[in-house]
């Protein structure tokens, strides 16, 4: 018998511990740069520009680009019954308003969840997943999807790159800012040496923040993982289903693989072909691991 | 779900809330004389299963306890698992109150051995409607099915308006949640 304060599935503090201190790195990373940019005294008018950009390409674009850009076509309740039929129970069991559905017309078998917010979240899964997997196993890559959404990985992720965007804008935009920066400081002097390092401090913050930024996005696919076998109370069906979308991804055509590749970090799977990537960059855990963390959870629930 | 079960990316299900489900006793009257829609004697519980041996060896023992207390109780019980792998625990009886016992009984053994979470709904048979009790919300909301998964829902909108004084009626309609294909 089990005691009715510890729910079956447990609890995975070390998982919220790893995201805290990735967040708090980020978050004292971020601080840093703001420091330099004011040391280095960036005229405010420019980095409120920046950011004004970086903030409204992100907030109004991103998700929106990822739907069209897709090809994806919203689904009905009554052209695919049996899918909304799966999303509203475990919409239910989630307690969050049952999340639209939409289709994407590619073979490769894929998933992904946009939308800031649980009431305005749009599912989307790929013809091939449609057509490969068994309904137990599309229920536990919805569930994976729907724990996103429960989540608000869109948002939080969002967040975490926020600064990063605005280091990589300003790495990019190196000779433009620097030009106007010299503008706004008129002859005062020692202007090169301020914008040079406000250039590097920038490189510097880009290239450690995509290391963060990948972790954490890890982090939150293990916990996407977790939530799925939760809401089903079966982490062998979300198993099962990783590994045959691992198999077909084998398959997939490098056509295919390139148009989904832009879209990575939204998708249960990534589109790469296995060991073109180290782990450390990548935006999921390697099929290996996210396995044997279902395992583990299996084992915990047979005490 | 609070703010920091989203920022640390922690799933939790609530435990199901049981309490409220016996307030359909009372309402019972108001369905019968103001929509004049009797109780069909057909009702269920929905669950979501659990894949280890201990949930298992709990439905058993439900399935032992129900048959027993079936002999005081006038009802009959049985269960079904459906295509998406949920279980209902449909219970038959005349009388309503005997039936919600049961459900009640059935739902509180679920929540004493630990998986309360299990608990989606139950749903009570009317005259070509369902009253669905949500056990995440402790409500009820009218669910009116008609062919090729379309919903009645100016039928479910009176339903409900009816019912408000005498019943917590879900609020969003967005968690009107359809179950579709109840198997009674």
């Amino acid at each position: 018998m089990k005691s009715s304060s510890r729910a079956w599935y447990g609890n995975d503090v070390g998982l919220s511990i790893r995201m805290l201190i990735t967040m708090l790195l980020l978050a004292a990373l971020y601080l840093g740069f703001v420091a330099v940019l004011w040391v280095a005294r960036v005229p405010i008018a420019l980095l409120v520009l920046v950011i004004l950009v970086v903030a409204f390409s992100q907030y109004f674009l991103s998700d929106q680009i990822v739907l069209w850009s897709t090809g994806s076509r919203v689904l009905s309740p009554s052209q695919a019954p049996e899918l909304h039929q799966i999303v509203d129970r475990l919409a239910q069991i989630a307690d969050i308003p049952a999340p639209k559905l939409a289709m994407m017309p590619t073979r490769m078998p894929n998933a992904f969840a946009t939308g800031k917010n649980p009431k305005t979240a749009v599912i989307t899964v790929t013809r091939g997943l449609l057509d490969r997997l068994d309904p137990q196993e599309l229920e536990a890559v919805l569930a994976h999807e729907m724990t996103h959404i429960k989540n608000r990985d869109v948002a939080v992720i969002g967040l975490a790159s926020f600064f990063a965007m605005v280091a990589s804008f300003i790495v990019q935009q190196f000779f433009f800012l620097g030009f106007t920066m010299e503008q706004g400081r008129g002859r005062r002097g020692n202007g090169a040496g301020a914008v040079m390092l406000v250039w590097l401090a920038s490189l510097v913050v880009w290239a450690i923040s995509y290391v963060l930024i990948r972790t954490l996005s890890r982090y939150r696919e293990y916990a996407a993982d977790r939530g799925s076998a939760i809401l089903t109370g079966h982490p062998g069906h979300l198993a099962s289903a990783l590994q045959k979308i691992n198999q077909s991804m084998m398959r997939t055509s490098m056509r295919d693989m390139r148009q989904a590749e832009a879209f990575n970090a939204f998708f249960i799977f990534p589109a790469i072909r296995k060991d073109s990537m180290m782990e450390v960059f990548a935006t999921h855990p390697s099929l290996e691991h996210r396995i044997s963390y279902l395992e583990k959870l299996q084992e915990k629930m047979e005490k | 779900m609070g703010f920091f079960d989203a920022l640390f990316g922690r799933t939790r299900v609530p435990v199901g809330k049981t309490d409220q489900l016996f307030a359909i006793a009372t309402a019972a009257l108001d369905i019968e004389t103001k929509l004049s829609s009797p109780f069909s004697g057909h009702a269920g519980l929905i669950l979501r299963t659990v894949d280890n041996a201990d949930y298992e060896r709990i439905e058993r023992d439900m399935h032992d306890i129900l048959a027993l207390s079936g002999r005081d109780m006038p009802v009959t019980t049985r269960s079904h698992g459906d295509a998406l792998g949920f279980v209902w625990i449909l219970v038959d009886g005349q009388q309503i109150d005997d039936v919600i016992n049961a459900l009640h009984l059935s739902a509180d053994m679920v929540k004493e051995a630990g998986y309360g979470d299990s608990l989606l709904a139950a749903l009570f048979g009317f005259e070509g409607w369902y009253l669905v009790y949500s056990y995440r919300r402790a409500t009820f909301y009218p669910f009116a099915p008609q062919p090729s998964h379309q919903r009645n829902s100016s039928r479910e909108f009176r339903i409900a308006a009816t019912l408000r004084p005498s019943l917590p009626i879900e609020k969003d309609p967005e968690r009107w949640y359809p179950l579709w294909d109840p198997p009674f």
